[in-house]
Parts: C-alpha cells; structure tokens; sequence
C-alpha cells in the first residue's frame, strides 16, 4: 500500500503542473487581454494596467513568476533578500481589485465545499438505500420502480433536472427560493439558511444517486449470488445481517471507484448548479472569469479544482483498500 | 460467411454469429428495443429536420412573443410593401403563384401626448391633438402601450402597465434616465372593424391595389395587423405545436434543429475519440511492455485532469466555432476508449489466429489493424453508444453556461441552449413553462435512449454473459 | 458388523429398534423457471438419515443432488427455484413448512452445511474470527470472548496451527485446504446433529482430498452426528459411509449398503458408473467403459425412465413408464424394470 500510494502521490505535481500550464498558456495564447473589454480604458491606463500586472512581459516569464509565487514558501522576496513568507500566492485578481484571488476562493469556497457536501450525502444516501433494497428485492415493485427512476436520473443532465426543480418547487408552489443564498455567506451561514440549498443539492445529487443506486444495485446482485452468502445464509443468519454485514461490503466496493470520477462531475456540475440557482460560489466565479478573462482568478479557481480531484481520487483508493482486505498494492 | 453444409451435425441448433447472437439477445431487451427505435426515430427527425420543421428555427414574429403549445394563429406576411407595378417583397413561397392577396387588417389608432418632466416628477400632460391639458394617462387596459420616445425622436421600448399623472414621480417602468421631456404615445383602440386591401397581380407584379374597394398607390403592411391572406378564397393559419419563444421563433422547428446540432456533435466528436482512443489503444496493446507503460500512463495522468475546464477555457479563449468543440470533446472522450481497446488487443493479441497471420507473412501493422483491432468491434460499438450520449451532455452542459458552439460566427442553439434560454424565459410564476420542458423532454428521452440501447448492446454483447441460462 | 476392504469396521445399520431418522427427504420435487423454459431439477427424491449415520449421495453433476441438499435448508432461491412438492423432515418437522424464524434456528444450528468451493465460501471481506463467532453467537448464546474461545476450539479441532493468532486472519490468507478446514470448523462450531457436506473436497487438491474426507470422518464419529455426503466420486463413498443413495436426472435410481452396491450394483447406472471408473479390489487391466451419451435435458425429460436412451438393458417398457424405486426380490432398492444381478440382466432376454 505504500509504495502504491508513494507512486499515485508522485502523480499528483505531474497532474497539476499540467493542469495548470495548459491553462495558463490557453489564457495567454488567445488574442486580447483582460483589459481590452472595457472600451473606455483608453491606451496609457490599458499599458499601465498591463505593466502593474506584468502582461506586458513575455509568457514564458509571466509563466515563470506565476509558479514562483505560487511556490509554498518563499524564501526571499522579490529584491533577492531572505524573508520568509507563505506562498500559494495566486495574485491579485484583475476585475475585482479590491480581493487578491486567495481572498475570493477563501470567500467563496466554503459555499461551494457546502452545497458540494451536502449532494454527496444526499446521493449517497438515496443511491445507496435504493441500491441494496433494489438489490435484495430483485424484481421486485420497488426494483423496478427506483430502478426506473435511476434510469431516468441518469439519463436527465443537471441542467435540466435544476430548472425542471426550480420551476416545480419554486415557481409553481413557492415552496422553496430559485435563487440565491443565506444573506451572511459562507459555510456556517449557508448551513443556517439551507432553504437555498436543498433544490441545488438535489439537482446536483440526482444524477448521482441514479448512479449509485445502479452500481449498488449490480454490486448487490453480484454479492449475493456468491457462495459466501449461500453460507451466510446456512448459518441461519437473518436477512438484514447478512445485507449489511456480509453483502454491502463487497456491493460497495464499485460505488466507491465510482465516487473518484463522481467528485469530478460534482465539481462540473456546480458550474451549472450554481448558474442556475444564482449561487454566490465557485464555480460561478471559474465560469465569470473565464468569460472575463480574469487569468489569475481562472488560474486560482483551476488549481483548486485540480487539488480537490486529485486528493480525492487518492482518498477513493485508499478507502478501497481498506474496504477490501483482498487489495495489496504494490 | 457461414456455410451450413460444414457445420458438424451435433452442433446444437443453428450456427449463429456473434452478431446474430447479439441480436437476437438484443431483440429479448424492451428498453434497448425502445432505445433503438428511439434513437432511430430520432436521428431520422434530425437528419429530415430541414424538411420536417415547419418554420424557421432561427426567425420569428416577434410580435408573437411566447405563446403556449397548440398555439394558433392566421398566417401573417410579417411586412409586405405593395405597390402597383412592382412585385410585393416577402410574399412566402406559397403566394408566389397567386393571383389575388386579400388582406384583412385591424388599423390602430396613436394618440400622442406630451409628458413634461423635471428631477423625475412630472409636471404637465398634453394631448397633442389639439393640445389639450390633462391630469392623467392610463396604460393598464390591454392593447394600451405607452412608449417612451426621446427628444431626438427615436422610440425607446414599449411600458405597459404604467399610469401617469401630473405632479407625481415617473413612474419606475421608465427607469433611471432623468428625463426632462418624454412623449408618450398611447396605442388606442382598435378602430372599429378590419379594413379590407386586395392586391390583384399577375406575374408576380402588383396590377392593382384596393382599399375597401377604393383603388389606392401604394400600402405597407405590418404583419401584426394583418388578419388574413387569402389565396383562392381559403385562410391560412398556422398552429405551433410546441409554441413559440420570447422572440416568436417556432419551437418545435427549434428543436428539431436544435436535435441536428446535439446529434452532429454527438456523432463527429465520437468518431474523433473512436479514432483516436483505436489507433493510441491498439498500439498501446500491440507493442506492450516499456511502451504500453508509458502510452498508459499518459493515459492515467489525462485521466486524472479535470478536462471539462481545460474545454472551457478553450472555447472562450478561442471562440466557439463547431470543429474547435468537435476536436476538444474528442480529445477528451478518447482515453476510456484507448483503454478498452487496449485490453481487448492485449487478450487477442496471444491468440492463434494471430500466430497464424504472422506466419503468412503479415506485418505489424497488418495483424493489428486487419487482424486484431476488427476482432474489438465488440467492445468499440458498445463503447461508442456510450459516448455520444456523454459528448451530447458536455455540448449542451457548455451550451448551458453560454458557450453554444458557433459556425461561420453564427450561434447554433443545441438542446442545451434551448434548455438554457427556456430557463431563462420561464417568467416569475413559471408561466412559460414549456420554453423549458419541451427542449428537457427532447434531450433527456435522447439521452434516455442512447444509454439504454448502450447498455443493451453491452449486454447482448459481453462474452462474459454469453451462454448463462 | 461389516469390514471394508480397506478394513474399516462400518456399524450395520440398526434394524432391530429403528432409531428415527434425524432427517427424511420424501418425495421431493425442485424445479426452476428459467429462460429456456422450466427446468426440472428433482424430481421426487426421497431419503432419510438416521442419527450418526453416514449417507452418500452420489450422482453426476446436474442430477440433482446438490439441489436436494439445498432444498433441505431452505436455500434454494425461489424464484426461480420453484419447491413444487414433497416433505423435508427434520425429527419430524417439516422444515419446508417452518417460519424463517424458526429454520433460521435449525440452520447451522441443528443442520449445517459445507460447501464444495472453500476459495467462494468464505466471505472475502471479513476475519476468521468474524464469520465463525457470528455463527456461535447466534446459536450458542455466548458474547464476546466466549464466543472467540469457541471459535479458535473449533479451529484447533479442525487441526489449523496457531489458531489463536489465525483467527484475525482474512480467508484469503489461507491455502484451499485451510480454508475448507475453517469451512468446516464454522459448520460445526455449534454442534450440529446433522452436516450436509457437498462435494466438499471436489475443489481440492488430491493429496488435501483425504486430508479433509478424513477430518469429516473422524469428527462425524466423535460427535456421532448425521452426515450427509454429496458426492459424484465414487471412491470418497466406500471409505466413509455406510449406506449411497444414487441420482440420475433428479431421481433417486439406487439405494444400498455401500459393500451391496460396490459388490452387486442392481442399477444400471450405478452399474455404469462403477465401471466407468478404476477399483482397488479388482485385477489391473480392466478396461474403463465411460458411459456413453448424455444426460437428458431437464427441461424435457423423457416420459419413461430417463436412463433409457443411455441404457445397455433398455427394454421397450423403460420408454414408456418410469420405473419407481421399489425393492427388488432380495430387498434390494432400486427403479428399475430390468432385474440385474452381477452385471448381467436376469429377465432372460
């Protein structure tokens, strides 16, 4: 286990170091910069801006002094003297000139990381409750029935069950807001007000939860067709034990491979998710920037999403090998 | 291929091919049956859109506004300039051969007032006609508009709702500008009863013009006060299946060439990863050892990249023309392809019939692209299924946040940016709800289909399930 | 009192005060729905076990025994196994009829059950000492320690080293014969009268094979409890029981002593059979005579015996009607039409 993990974490820079010079070079290559949008900036303020923010300079070097500041701990500072500062420093961001990017993915993050919690939990719940009891129940009314659902879930993108809940529970019967989130921001704030949480959480976890319903569901067949459970069962054991304690493992074992490639989709899909439902969060500002040219925030909000990835699909694999006591990676 | 006079007689029943056998297992699954039709029908409606589609996908009345499913409503000319001796302009291709055009047309009458205004607070009204003094305007009846027209003359857009009186604030509808005049114009009543015009021609010129029998030059009509166009005596009227959009577009025909967009992206950025993710995954199990490590682990670090913001940042930096989408979702698509097909060829590549081609003499090159990669047809169909289904979602989830793919710098609205601007047009109750439901319920049944029909295929077609009673 | 040839002494059967079986199978009938229609996989088979008893049960796969077996505790998955008729009684009670709750308590309680793939059996997921407590704690009551004490007995008594320290142990670090040993000691942890074992040396290694057959044997006699053994070798049978049932396509078509049914088959499959394979007490140099044809589709039986088409005494009445397993003049039990004594058919044709 490891030297696996030793491997997949000396992944982890090679991902992110090409994550972030694709972008940053697809940033830069395109004609025209942040500052040529607003007409009224006329050439002297547009030069100066450029200079004060370094677009004036090649991109390999503003590519150098990027990774330079974003180095963990700076040692010296920019006349060559030592003092050691915290680094991960992303800049100042161009639009909003008052916040340097960290500011804004520190305000804005906590958002995202609460609506994003709160759509795993709601999926995995869902996914997995109808799962096993679809499983154990094969062919039963409520297989088919939830199993009809997931098909649906499944087929029916974000974007389109988020507006189809808007416009049922919010605009129809008023019972829930289309839009917006808790007046105080942030993570304790939003959790305080989840009224604007529950119908993005849910358009955000639908897909999801079909999802893991159907790997729980296939996995639970799977498991319990094998010999161990014919043993489970010659044991005398009741049904309930053997689902959950012989059964669920190995059904799991597929939803949780699922789960590394799913955090990715829930990170695209809070793009979306948070259009939709106006939500002050994270993905909303990659989606800003980027049509802004906002570089530093696009970078900012890049990286961030690269790390979340990254981490979790090396949580997802050490979960899985404590799960399955069969895994030794070598 | 296969000769019945060569089968051993003990081979249970008849001799059946991996295809035939997939069928008929294929033909046992009602999802994938229904997925099938689906997908056929809708690929068909698709591909027949240009001659399915009973309007213009990208032109509407506007004075239609959105209006609901089954919406009817006369056929219009929506602006015609007649004039004796000259050919009407925008007669619609089914008049060109008529001889008479009668039009039924409900004139309406302006009456101007003048609104004299100082720090937001109006000061005087004034009908022109005569310039009579008045303390009040209504625009709240229906068919009443107030319409801000400003000092140089140039009409801003139309205020319902708004009631002016002298010695009190404008009101918030005109907003923010601190106008110091304003002319209102008010959209009276309809005067009473149509006003008939026929237009005789003859080669598609105007002979003569009349009005309520009285012959006149010339006439301009607009298409909203136009009731009726009569070729032989017979109305045309126009129903709109699905209803029309804030801009009066058909909807249906939207969606039918919206269904165009989503399934061409569909099909051409599937068939850039399938050749893509063949060709990498073929030579990454061919030559094996040191290289399929590294191709592999190309593969495995791509993977690990959140690509769908990498394609974002492409198409806005780069602009959204349809080849840039077609090539970044391909690129993106292929890995998972690259590696099935490249542990297919693994599997294969030990196998006799390869042994056997080697000693014919066949190159590399041949044994992998005429002998190994056919044999992964399998696994390569099932897998294409799938994907163009998920290449459909990135498109309409990029369409979604506003980057609808472009040709020639024209917007092309898929599914997702139907879906997107139904989102938007959905009004404050959700009264335009079908703006939003019926592009959803074209997609999703789409989308429904594909995954359905791949997994049947994945099933009917999986050795591993093969033969199990 | 009779010896083998090996020189085992096997107890005959206690005629004079019949002890009433530990379990009866009567008139079984199992059959599954499936896509090529319905599959009649046992077709009224009956047997009995008394307490301390050995019972083979022999046949080739897919003749219904390991069915038969499952039927017994309620294993059998309906759907698509359909239990379409017959009794399984347990001291009497039928354990078809019983509420879950109450065969839950005679599953791997009073009965239990090992399987023929030790590398399946066993829950990848879970220790040693998880799956053997589970049981103790269920049937036996005890909690915590006592139960593990239990558990690393059992082990020790199926002979696993260091029992103490294997017990945390996931089955995986096992070898196969290992872990058939933790099979068994998990079946019988809570003193079952009866072990159903199915074919439980099949998946094993020749030299582990007798290994294990022998840690059955002697356990079954220190507990004196019933054993049924499923098996399609014929060899195992000789050595460890004292009476086979023989199957053929969901019936049962013999049942003997096992020295009368090695000696005078009175079937001819079982007759088939034992030739079919090589026997120690007869000169080298016979030739094997492997049966010919195959076994009938279940799902299409043949209206009257369905040994018939591969029969070589096949008589026109055999493809009529089914011969009933009934004694013969000697007593002898067996379904068939055509009397056979020492490999030849008596009936003078």
């Amino acid at each position: 286990m490891g030297r696996y993990l030793f491997r997949r974490l000396l992944q982890v820079p090679i991902v992110l170091l090409i994550l972030v010079t694709i972008s940053f070079f697809l940033m830069r290559a395109a004609p025209g910069g942040p500052f040529d949008m607003d007409k009224q900036v006329d050439a002297d303020i547009k030069r100066r801006m450029e200079e004060k923010y370094h677009l004036d300079k090649h991109p390999v070097v503003q590519y150098g002094m990027f990774l330079r500041d974003l180095a963990p701990i700076h040692v010296f500072d920019r006349e060559g003297n030592v003092s050691i500062r915290p680094g991960f420093d992303l800049g100042p961001s161009f639009k909003n000139k008052s916040l340097s990017v960290n500011e804004v993915i520190w305000l804005k993050a906590p958002v995202s990381a609460l609506l994003g919690i709160a759509a795993l939990l709601i999926s995995l719940v869902l996914g997995l409750g109808a799962g096993v009891v679809a499983g154990v129940r094969q062919n039963s009314v409520f297989d088919y029935g939830s199993m009809a659902v997931a098909m649906v879930g499944l087929a029916v993108p974000t974007f389109v069950v988020g507006p189809l809940l808007a416009l049922v529970f919010g605009l129809w019967w008023k019972l829930l807001p289309v839009a917006g989130y808790a007046a105080d921001g942030g993570f304790f704030g939003g959790l305080m007000a989840p009224q604007y949480l529950i119908l993005p959480a849910f358009a955000l976890a639908l897909p999801f939860a079909a999802r893991i319903a159907r790997l729980t569901r296939a996995g639970m067949l799977e498991v319990i067709n094998q010999d161990y459970i014919r043993t489970a069962w010659a044991k005398g054991l009741r049904e309930h034990v053997i689902v959950v304690r012989h059964a669920l493992r190995g059904a799991m074992l597929p939803v949780v491979s699922f789960l590394g490639p799913a955090v990715a989709q829930i990170l695209t899909g809070s793009l979306v998710v948070e259009q939709i439902f106006a939500i002050p969060g994270i993905g909303r500002e990659f989606v800003t920037s980027a049509m802004n040219r906002d570089y530093t925030m696009v970078m900012g909000t890049v990286i961030l999403f690269g790390v979340l990835l990254v981490a979790f699909n090396l949580i997802v694999d050490v979960v899985y090998g404590l799960l399955d006591p069969r895994i030794r990676y070598t | 291929m296969s000769a019945p006079a060569e089968t051993p007689p003990a081979a249970p029943k008849k001799g059946t091919s991996l295809w035939q056998d997939a069928w008929r297992r294929l033909k046992k699954n009602h999802m994938a049956m229904f997925g099938l039709v689906v997908v056929v029908f809708m690929s068909a409606l698709a591909v027949l859109a240009p001659w399915l589609a009973p309007f213009d996908a990208t032109y509407g009345e506007t004075w239609l506004g959105a209006q609901p499913p089954r919406f009817d409503h006369p056929d219009v000319l929506n602006r015609n300039f007649l004039a004796v001796g000259h050919p009407p302009t925008h007669i619609r291709p089914g008049y060109e051969d008529a001889r008479t055009i009668t039009f039924e047309v409900d004139e309406t009458q302006e009456t101007e007032y003048r609104v004299r205004v100082q720090r937001r607070r109006v000061t005087e009204i004034r009908r022109v006609e005569g310039a009579i003094k008045i303390d009040r305007v209504d625009a709240t009846s229906p068919g009443d508009v107030l319409v801000e027209v400003r000092e140089d003359g140039s009409r801003g857009g139309p205020v319902t709702g708004a009631v002016i009186e002298t010695k009190a604030p404008l009101p918030e509808a005109f907003g923010e500008r601190p106008a110091s005049f304003v002319m209102i114009v008010r959209h009276a009543q309809r005067a009473k009863g149509p006003v008939l015009y026929t237009a005789h021609l003859e080669n598609g010129v105007v002979l003569d013009l009349t009005r309520d029998g009285v012959g006149i030059d010339r006439m301009e009509v607009e298409g909203r006060s136009v009731r009726k166009v009569d070729v032989d005596g017979t109305e045309r009227r126009h129903t709109h299946w699905l209803g029309t959009d804030l801009s009066g577009r058909d909807l249906l025909s939207r969606i039918l060439y919206g269904g165009r967009i989503s399934l061409l992206v569909g099909v051409i950025a599937t068939i850039v990863s399938l050749v893509i993710g063949v060709v990498y995954g073929a030579i990454s199990g061919y030559a094996g050892g040191k290289v399929d490590d590294l191709l592999m682990a190309i593969v495995d670090i791509l993977f690990a990249i959140p690509y769908m913001f990498l394609v974002i940042l492409l198409l806005v930096n780069f602009g959204r023309d349809i080849t840039i989408l077609f090539v970044a979702l391909g690129a993106v698509q292929w890995l998972t392809m690259a590696r099935i097909v490249r542990g297919q060829i693994l599997s294969l590549k030990e196998k006799e019939f390869v042994e056997a081609a080697r000693m014919s003499g066949t190159g590399p090159a041949g044994i992998l692209f005429r002998h190994l990669v056919p044999n992964t047809l399998g696994v390569v169909v099932v897998y294409t299924t799938l994907t163009v289904p998920a290449v459909i979602l990135q498109e309409s989830f990029l369409a979604f946040i506003g980057l609808a793919v472009e040709y020639d710098g024209q917007s092309l609205d898929s599914w997702g940016a139907l879906v997107k601007s139904g989102m938007d047009a959905l009004g404050s109750d959700g009264e335009r709800s079908w703006l939003l439901v019926a592009p959803s319920i074209a997609m999703a049944l789409t989308l429904f289909s594909l995954n359905f029909l791949g997994d049947g295929l994945r099933d009917a077609l999986d050795p591993q399930q093969r033969g199990r009673t | 009192m009779t010896v083998t040839p090996w020189g085992e002494v096997i107890p005959d059967k206690p005629k004079a005060a019949p002890q009433p079986p530990v379990l009866e199978v009567k008139d079984l009938h199992v059959h599954f729905r499936t896509d090529d229609g319905r599959v009649y996989a046992v077709n009224g088979v009956s047997y009995d076990v008394a307490p301390g008893e050995s019972l083979a049960v022999v046949g080739e796969s897919g003749c219904g025994k390991s069915v038969t077996a499952m039927s017994i505790l309620g294993l059998v998955k309906t759907p698509p196994g359909i239990m379409a008729g017959g009794q399984v009684l347990y001291r009497g009670r039928d354990l078809l009829k019983l509420k879950p709750r109450e065969l839950r308590q005679i599953r791997g309680g009073k009965i239990s059950m090992i399987f023929q793939d030790p590398m399946t059996s066993l829950n990848p997921f879970l220790t040693i000492r998880r799956q053997l407590t589970e049981a103790v704690e269920l049937h036996l009551g005890l909690q915590g320690d006592a139960a593990r004490d239990k558990a690393v007995d059992a082990l020790r008594q199926v002979g696993i080293p260091a029992p103490e320290d294997r017990i945390d142990s996931y089955p995986h670090e096992f070898s196969g014969g290992m872990r058939q040993r933790v099979m068994i000691a998990m079946s019988l942890v809570t003193g079952p009268e009866l072990l159903i074992a199915d074919e439980p040396t099949t998946a094993l290694d020749v030299t582990i094979q007798a290994q294990i057959l022998e840690l059955i044997q002697r356990l079954q006699r220190e507990r004196k409890m019933g054993l049924v053994l499923i098996t399609h070798d014929l060899s195992v049978v000789a050595g460890m029981c004292s009476r086979v049932v023989v199957m053929y396509a969901g019936r049962v078509v013999e049942e003997a002593a096992v020295d009368d049914l090695f000696a005078d088959p009175r079937h001819p499959y079982t007759l088939s059979l034992l030739e079919s394979v090589p026997r120690l007490d007869e000169p080298a140099g016979r030739k094997l005579r492997p049966i010919e044809g195959l076994p009938p589709k279940l799902t299409s039986l043949p209206a009257g015996c369905a040994f018939a088409p591969r029969c070589r005494f096949v008589r026109d009445r055999c493809k009529k009607e089914a011969p009933k397993l009934e004694p013969d003049a000697e007593g002898r039990k067996r379904a068939c039409f055509v009397p056979i004594r020492r490999g030849r058919a008596v009936d003078g044709r």
